[in-house]
C-alpha cells in the first residue's frame, strides 16, 4: 500500500544525477533568443524616455521592446493595477521598463549599461510610517471584533501597549524567475514557465497580447523552489517573453539573474503592528486591540488576502475573549510584495508571540507558563476571534507533551544557572506554536481538477493543476493514485502541469496542493475503479463478453464498492474470491470499450465566511505544532547560535512522512532565517542593495540547531481531508519564530526590570545594541 | 606537439572525455561552458558569484608530481582558461550507467533533495568529501560534513535531510573517482602538454599562461594592463556582474615555483598560486589560530580556488585574512624585470584599494616571519552570518605576556576604515601595562576613538564601534582563560 509510505520524491533520481530538466536546461532551439528586462533608475516619478539605440549597435543585440509594444499593459491577481513594463508612473526602483533581446547571453553584459532610461523623479514613500502619514493604502480590511475589547481593556488589571515590527523576506528560490515562450502556428503561444500558477500565467499572457485564453497554453514541469514567489509574479515575465516571441516569431527565453530577480520581484510583506493588550495577574489575556499595517509595495498583487490572513492569525495558539483587530495594507514605492510561505500568518502570529514574551517579562513569570495559560482549550475557550470552533484541538497536549519530551524544567534551571555564572554568553529558551488555517480564504480557489489515464499495460499517467516546486505534491498524488489502484508507485507518473489538460486551476499555494489535487486525483481514480469493479462483477457473474456481446453499461445500484479489493497489482472480488491481475482487467476493459480515463473536479466543502462581519468558517481545518528553541548569545558581539530545537507537530496521517518531515525542517529553517539573518537593505532612494547571497543571508548549514528533533503526534481525526492527512507546507514556517522569542528570553536575563525591545529580523547588531542599552 | 611550442587551446578532461577549448569559448565561465557548450546542464548557475554552491564541480589538477585530490570549486566564476590539464567531474559524471553512487543513493533515500536545484552542487560537494575520506580511510563526521557544505545553500530542506543523507554514507561502498577518471590518462603526454605555454588571442580578448616567471615578467612589462588571474574568485564575480571584464589576462598557474608553500629559515613562505585551503591545512598545527580563522573565512569551494595572495592583493578593507597577516608582520615579495623588492604588509595598504605596487610588478609570494615563544594571538571575524559571510569587523591581536605584564602587543582591525589598520599608538600604550580587564577595556575605548568606520549594508558605524570596543574585552576574557602561550 502506497499511502503512508516514505517513498522517495518522484524526481529524486533526476535531481541527484542532474538530469531533471528546469526551464533554462531546456535545449536551445534554433533561432531562440534571450530576453533581458531592464529596470528604471528611481523609486517614484514618471518615465520620460528610453533610448536603446547604442545598445542596439552592439554585436548580438537584436531588438528592444517597451510598453508601447504591448496591446494591454496591466495585470494583477486581485486588482489589475500593475504594468508589465513601466509606461508612465514609476512604482518602484528597478521596475522593468524595457526588454533587450539578444542571440547570446554574453551580449547583455556589455550592452545593458548602454540603455538610457530618463525619468522625472518624485519623492518616494519608503516606509509604512510615511504611507500612514499620507493615508496611502491599497486596502483596508473589515475589522475583526469579538466580545467587548474596550470594556475588557478598561477593566484589565494590567495593560501593555507597544509596536511589533517585522521585516520582509526574499524568497530566494534557487531557480530565479524563468520562462520560455514558443510561438506556435495560428498565432498561438506555448509558455513553459517556472510558475506556481499556470492558469494565471496563461491569463496574463493572453491578456497582454490581446489573445483569447484558448490561444495560450502554459506548461509547468517543475520549479527550482517557489515559496509563494512564483504564485502571481511568474506571470508578468511570461508576458514579456511571449511579447518577444510574438514580435520576432522566434522562441524567447527569459531567465532572470539572481540580482535582477531580487531587485525586480516582490517579497514577504513587512508589517508594523500597534497593539494594546490587557491581562490579569496570572498573565491571562483579557483583551487585545491591534492595528496591523503591512507594506504592500507599489501595487496590490495579493496584499488583500495576505493582510486578511494576518488578521486571522493574530491569535496564534491563544484564546482571545475580547479582541478588536484592524488591518491596513500600505502602498509604498517598493517592489510589489507578494505571497510567501505563511502568507501573512507569520506576521500575525509573531505579534502575539512577542506580546506573550512581554507579558512574561512584565509579570516576571516563565514564558511557557503564560502560553499554556492562554492556549486554546479542548472543550472551552476553543472558538477563534472570527467564530470558528477548533475541533479536536491538540494544542494543549502539544504544549504539555513537548514540555516533558524536551526537559523544559531542567533546562530552564540550567539556563538560569548558566546565565548567572558565565561571562560573555547568555542563553534563552522559548516555546512557540503554530495553528495554521487550511484553505484559501478566497473560497472560489478551493477547487481543483484531475485527469487520470490508465494505459493498456496498466501504467498510469496523472495530470492535475498542482505544480511541483520540491514540496513533493507529485509524489503524494502518485502515492494516492497508486494506492487507489493497488499498484506500485513506480507504475504511476505524475505529468507536467498544463492548462491544456487541467483548466481554471488554482495556484499551488495555501499549503493546499496535495489536499485539493490529491482529492481530485482520488476522485478520478475512483471513477475508473468503479468501471473496473463493474467489469469484474460481470466476469464473476459469467456475463457473456465476446465478439458479439460486451460488458453492459455500469449500473451503480447493482455495485457495492466494498466487495472489491485493489492490492498487489490485482483486483479481488471478495464475495467470490475471484482474483484478476491489474493489467489483465485493464485489457479486458479496453476490449469491452470501457473508458480507462477519468476527469474529476473537487471542491472543499463546508467553507463560508461573512466578510462584512468577519465571522464564519474560513478554514477546512488547522495544522498545529509547537517548537522549543534554545539560543546562546555572545554578549561581546551580539552573534548567536541555536543550540537546540525540538518540534512536535500534528500532521494528521501523513501521506509521506519523509516528505512531510522535510517540509517541517525546511520551513522551520526558512522561518528562522526570516527572524534572524535575512535582512533586506535599501538605499535612501529605495533601491534594494542586498540583492545577492553575498549580502542577503539565508541560513546555511552551519546555522541550523546543533540538536534538531522533529516528531509528529498520532492524529486520526482529520476526516475532512484526503486520507486524513493534513497540509504541511506553510504551518511549520511559523515555528521559526521560537528562535526569535528565545533571543528575547535571553535578553530578559540582562534587561533587569526592562522589557526587551527587539525587531525582526534580530541581527547580531540589533541584539548587541539592545544589550548595550542596558549598561 | 613539443614542449616549447605555444598552445592556443586548453586541454581539459570533462567526465573523462578529453576536450580542447579554444578561442572565445576559453573565456566563458566554466559553468556556462559546461551548460551551453558541453551539453551538461546538470550544473546550475544561481548567484553567479560563488556564494551558493549550486555550480559546484569536482576538479583534479595535474602537475609534474601527479594529479591532485579532487576538490570542489564554484564553476560559475572561474573562466575555462584556468583549467588546463584539469580533470573535471560534474554531477552527470557521478553515477555509473544506471547505478547511482553512494552519495546519490543516500540523498534519494533520505529526501536530501526537494526542488532539486541546489542538489547537483550538494551531491558534488558530498562526493568530494566521500572521495577524500575514503581515500584516506577517515570517517565522515557531522562536523566534517557541515564544514564541507558551508558553501552550498539550500532553501528547501533546512539541511537536516542532507546531513542525515551524508551521515548514512557507507564509505566501503564508495567507488573511487580517482581510479575511474584519472588512472586511464596517459601522463607522458601530460608532461609534454604541461611544458607548453598557452596563448589564446582573440580580437578583443587575450589570455597568456607562461611556464616561467621571466616570461610572465616580460609580458607584464610589455602590457602592464594585463590582469593577473589566480582563482578568479573576486575578478570572476566582477566579470559576471559587468563591473570589470576579464578580457586581457595573465595566468600564473603553469609556473611551478609559484605554487610552493614551505617553512624556511625566515618563516612561512606562501607562493602566489597557493590556495587558501593549502594555507589552512599547512597551518593546522603550527598556527592553529590562523588555521581557525581560515576555517570560517569562506566556503571550501572558494578556498580551494582562491589564493592567499589574491586576498592580500585584493586589499579590501574587510579582507578577512589581512589583520592577521598585519600583526604577524608578513612581507610581500614583488618581482619585475627591474628586480625583486620586499614590502612589509604594514606599509602596503596606502588607501582604499591603493597599494604599494607598480603596474609592471608581480607579487610572487608572502613571507610570514616565525613567532618567537611566548606569544599568544586572537583573531576574530564578526559578521551577520557566522560562516560564508563578509565580515563587518575583523580583529587580530598578538601579545606577549610575562608575569602578568604585556611585553609586546600588535593589534590590527578590518572593516573600520578605508584600509585595514594597525594601531601603533594603542600598542605602545599597552606595552608595559598589566594584563588586566581594565587595561583591555580602556584599550577598547581608545580604539573606538581611533577609528572612523562607515555605515553600510553589513553594519552601522555604531555597531562597528561597539564591537571593536567589545572585542578587546572578549580578547582579554579568552586570553585570561588560556594564559599559557598559545603559539
Amino acid at each position: 500500500m502506497s499511502v503512508g509510505k516514505n517513498t522517495p520524491h518522484d524526481s529524486s533520481r533526476g535531481h541527484v544525477t542532474g538530469t531533471s530538466v528546469f526551464i533554462d536546461d531546456r535545449p536551445l532551439q534554433k533561432m531562440e533568443v534571450f530576453v533581458l528586462p531592464i529596470g528604471v533608475p528611481c523609486a517614484a516619478g514618471r518615465l520620460k524616455s528610453i533610448d536603446a539605440s547604442e545598445a542596439l549597435k552592439q554585436p548580438g543585440i537584436l531588438a528592444a521592446f517597451t510598453a508601447k509594444d504591448l496591446p494591454h499593459n496591466r495585470w494583477g491577481t486581485i486588482v489589475q493595477d500593475q504594468p508589465i513594463l513601466v509606461d508612465d508612473q514609476v512604482g518602484y526602483y528597478d521596475e522593468p521598463a524595457v526588454l533587450l533581446v539578444a542571440d547570446n547571453q554574453e551580449a547583455f553584459l556589455r550592452a545593458r549599461s548602454m540603455v538610457k532610461i530618463e525619468v522625472e523623479k518624485r519623492p518616494a514613500i519608503l516606509s509604512i510610517d510615511e504611507a500612514i502619514a499620507q493615508n496611502n493604502f491599497i486596502y483596508k480590511a473589515n475589522p475583526f471584533k469579538c466580545g467587548d475589547a474596550d470594556k475588557a481593556m478598561a477593566e484589565a488589571p494590567h495593560k501593555l501597549a507597544g509596536v511589533f515590527e517585522c521585516g520582509g523576506q526574499e524568497h530566494f528560490y534557487m531557480e530565479s524567475q524563468a520562462c520560455i515562450a514558443y510561438p506556435l502556428e495560428d498565432g498561438q503561444i506555448e509558455i513553459h514557465a517556472s510558475s506556481q500558477h499556470p492558469t494565471e500565467t496563461q491569463h496574463v499572457v493572453a491578456h497582454a497580447l490581446g489573445l483569447s485564453l484558448h490561444e495560450v497554453v502554459c506548461v509547468v514541469k517543475r520549479m527550482g523552489g517557489g515559496f509563494g514567489g512564483k504564485e502571481s509574479q511568474a506571470a508578468p515575465f511570461a508576458a514579456m517573453a511571449a511579447l518577444v516571441a510574438r514580435k520576432l516569431n522566434r522562441p524567447a527565453r527569459l531567465c532572470l539573474s539572481k540580482d535582477d530577480d531580487m531587485m525586480m520581484t516582490g517579497k514577504r510583506h513587512p508589517f508594523k503592528n500597534f497593539y494594546e493588550v490587557g491581562f490579569d495577574n496570572e498573565g491571562r489575556i483579557l483583551s487585545l486591540k491591534a492595528k496591523l499595517y503591512s507594506d504592500g509595495g507599489a501595487y496590490a498583487d495579493l496584499s488583500h488576502s495576505i493582510l486578511d490572513r494576518a488578521l486571522f492569525h493574530i491569535d496564534g495558539a491563544y484564546f482571545l475573549p475580547n479582541a478588536h483587530i484592524e488591518g491596513f495594507a500600505c502602498r509604498t514605492n517598493f517592489h510589489s510584495n507578494t505571497a510567501f510561505r505563511g502568507f501573512g500568518g507569520p506576521q500575525g502570529t509573531m505579534t502575539i508571540e512577542s506580546i506573550i514574551e512581554d507579558i512574561a517579562s512584565y509579570l516576571n513569570k516563565d514564558n511557557l507558563t503564560i502560553r499554556e495559560l492562554n492556549c486554546y482549550g479542548k472543550d472551552k475557550n476553543n472558538v477563534t476571534h472570527y467564530g470558528q470552533k477548533l475541533d479536536h484541538n491538540p494544542l494543549p497536549d502539544l504544549f504539555s507533551d513537548l514540555r516533558i519530551k524536551a526537559n523544559y524544567e531542567t533546562r530552564r534551571k540550567e539556563i538560569d544557572l548558566f546565565n548567572a555564572t558565565t561571562r560573555g554568553k547568555i542563553r534563552g529558551l522559548s516555546m512557540t506554536a503554530t495553528k495554521f488555517g487550511i484553505a484559501f480564504t478566497a473560497r472560489f480557489l478551493n477547487q481543483g481538477n484531475a485527469l487520470v489515464n490508465v494505459h493498456k499495460d496498466g501504467t498510469v499517467q496523472v495530470s492535475t493543476g498542482a505544480t511541483e516546486m520540491g514540496q513533493g505534491v507529485n509524489t503524494k498524488i502518485q502515492q494516492i493514485v497508486a494506492h487507489a489502484f493497488g499498484i506500485p508507485a513506480a507504475m504511476v507518473k505524475v505529468m507536467s502541469t498544463s492548462t491544456e489538460k487541467n483548466h481554471n486551476t488554482s495556484p499551488t499555494a495555501a499549503s493546499s496542493g496535495s489536499d485539493i489535487n490529491g482529492a481530485a486525483a482520488l476522485k478520478a481514480a475512483d471513477g475508473i475503479k468503479q468501471r473496473l469493479c463493474w467489469l469484474l462483477q460481470n466476469i464473476v457473474a459469467g456475463t457473456p463478453m465476446n465478439d458479439i456481446a460486451e460488458c453492459p453499461p455500469v449500473n451503480t445500484k447493482l455495485l457495492d464498492f466494498t466487495d472489491f479489493v485493489f492490492e498487489k497489482e490485482t483486483i479481488r472480488h471478495v464475495p467470490s474470491g475471484k482474483i484478476v491481475s491489474w493489467p489483465e482487467l485493464v485489457q479486458q476493459a479496453y476490449f469491452n470499450r470501457m473508458s480507462l480515463g477519468e476527469y474529476a473536479h473537487f471542491k472543499t466543502e463546508g467553507l463560508g465566511f461573512d466578510k462584512a462581519r468577519s465571522i464564519g468558517t474560513p478554514f477546512n481545518y488547522f495544522t498545529n505544532g509547537v517548537a522549543l528553541s534554545e539560543v546562546q548569545i555572545d554578549t561581546w558581539t551580539g552573534e548567536y547560535k541555536v543550540l537546540r530545537t525540538d518540534i512536535l507537530m500534528d500532521l494528521g496521517r501523513p501521506i509521506n512522512p519523509g516528505i512531510d518531515k522535510g517540509q517541517v525542517t525546511g520551513a522551520f529553517i526558512q522561518g528562522m532565517g526570516w527572524v534572524t539573518s535575512e535582512k533586506l537593505f535599501y538605499s535612501k532612494e529605495g533601491r534594494l542593495l542586498s540583492h545577492s547571497p553575498t549580502t542577503y543571508k539565508i541560513p546555511n548549514v552551519q546555522d541550523t540547531p546543533r540538536i534538531f528533533n522533529v516528531e509528529f503526534i498520532m492524529n486520526n481525526e482529520n476526516h475532512q481531508n484526503v486520507h486524513r492527512s493534513k497540509a504541511v507546507g506553510e504551518p511549520p514556517f511559523l515555528l521559526g519564530i521560537s528562535v526569535w522569542t528565545a533571543l528575547k528570553d535571553a535578553l530578559r536575563y540582562k534587561a533587569q526590570s526592562r522589557i526587551p525591545n527587539l525587531k525582526s529580523p534580530a541581527t547580531p547588531e540589533d541584539v548587541l545594541m539592545e544589550l548595550t542599552s542596558y549598561e | 606537439m613539443n614542449s616549447s611550442e605555444i598552445r592556443n587551446e586548453i586541454h581539459v578532461f570533462i567526465n573523462g572525455v578529453e576536450t580542447q577549448v579554444s578561442s572565445e569559448q576559453a573565456f566563458l565561465p566554466l559553468a556556462q561552458f559546461l551548460r551551453s557548450e558541453a551539453n551538461l546542464p546538470g550544473t546550475k548557475i544561481v548567484c553567479a558569484e560563488g556564494d551558493c554552491g549550486a555550480c559546484t564541480v569536482l576538479v583534479s589538477r595535474w602537475a609534474i608530481d601527479g594529479w591532485s585530490e579532487f576538490q570542489t570549486l564554484n564553476s560559475c566564476i572561474a573562466p575555462v582558461y584556468l583549467f588546463d590539464l584539469c580533470s573535471i567531474v560534474t554531477v552527470e559524471g557521478l553515477a555509473q550507467e544506471d547505478e547511482l553512487n553512494e552519495v546519490q543513493t543516500k540523498m534519494r533515500e533520505h529526501h536530501g533533495a526537494q526542488c532539486g536545484y541546489c542538489t547537483p552542487g550538494i551531491v558534488c560537494a558530498l562526493s568530494g568529501l566521500a572521495e577524500s575520506c575514503a581515500g584516506k580511510n577517515k570517517v565522515l563526521t557531522e562536523k566534517k560534513v557541515r564544514n564541507h557544505l558551508t558553501g552550498n545553500l539550500c532553501r528547501c530542506t533546512g539541511y537536516e535531510p542532507i546531513l542525515s543523507s551524508a551521515l548514512s554514507i557507507d564509505l566501503k561502498k564508495w567507488n573511487s573517482l580517482k581510479t575511474r577518471y584519472l588512472s586511464t590518462i596517459n601522463s607522458q603526454r601530460l608532461e609534454i602538454l604541461a611544458k607548453n605555454p598557452i596563448e589564446i588571442v582573440e580580437p578583443t580578448k587575450a589570455a597568456f599562461a607562461p611556464t616561467n616567471l621571466q616570461t610572465a615578467l616580460d609580458l607584464k612589462t610589455q602590457t602592464p594592463e594585463l590582469r593577473i588571474v589566480a582563482g578568479a574568485t573576486d575578478l570572476g564575480v566582477l566579470h559576471n556582474k559587468a563591473k570589470f571584464f576579464l578580457d586581457q589576462v595573465l595566468i600564473l598557474n603553469k609556473i611551478p615555483e609559484l605554487s610552493k608553500i614551505e617553512r624556511t629559515s625566515q618563516g612561512l613562505w606562501v607562493g602566489a598560486q597557493v590556495s587558501l585551503t593549502q594555507v589552512e591545512d599547512f597551518c593546522e598545527n603550527s598556527y592553529p589560530e590562523l588555521s581557525r580563522l581560515l576555517r570560517i573565512f569562506a566556503s571550501p569551494q572558494i578556498k580551494n580556488q582562491g589564493t592567499l595572495l589574491g586576498n592580500i592583493l585584493n586589499g579590501s578593507p574587510i579582507g578577512d585574512s589581512l589583520p592577521a597577516f598585519l600583526v604577524l608582520e608578513a612581507e610581500l615579495h614583488l618581482a619585475s624585470v627591474r628586480g625583486q623588492r620586499v614590502v612589509p604588509l604594514t606599509a602596503f595598504y596606502k588607501g582604499y584599494k591603493f597599494f604599494d605596487i607598480q603596474p609592471d610588478e608581480i607579487a610572487v609570494g608572502l613571507m610570514v616571519p616565525p613567532l618567537k615563544d611566548g606569544f599568544c594571538s586572537k583573531f576574530y571575524k564578526v559578521s551577520l552570518r557566522k560562516d560564508l559571510d563578509i565580515s563587518a569587523v575583523t580583529f587580530a591581536g598578538l601579545f606577549k605576556i610575562e608575569n602578568s605584564t604585556i611585553q609586546e602587543a600588535r593589534i590590527a582591525l578590518g572593516g573600520v576604515g578605508p584600509t585595514v589598520v594597525r594601531l601603533p599608538d594603542l600598542e605602545k600604550d599597552l606595552v608595559g601595562s598589566q594584563f588586566s580587564e581594565s587595561v583591555f577595556a580602556n584599550a577598547g575605548a581608545k580604539a573606538r576613538s581611533l577609528i572612523k568606520p562607515i555605515s553600510d549594508l553589513r553594519a552601522t558605524d555604531q555597531y562597528r564601534l561597539q564591537v571593536t570596543e567589545n572585542l578587546f574585552r572578549k580578547c582579554f576574557e579568552e586570553l585570561s582563560q588560556e594564559i599559557a602561550p598559545c603559539l
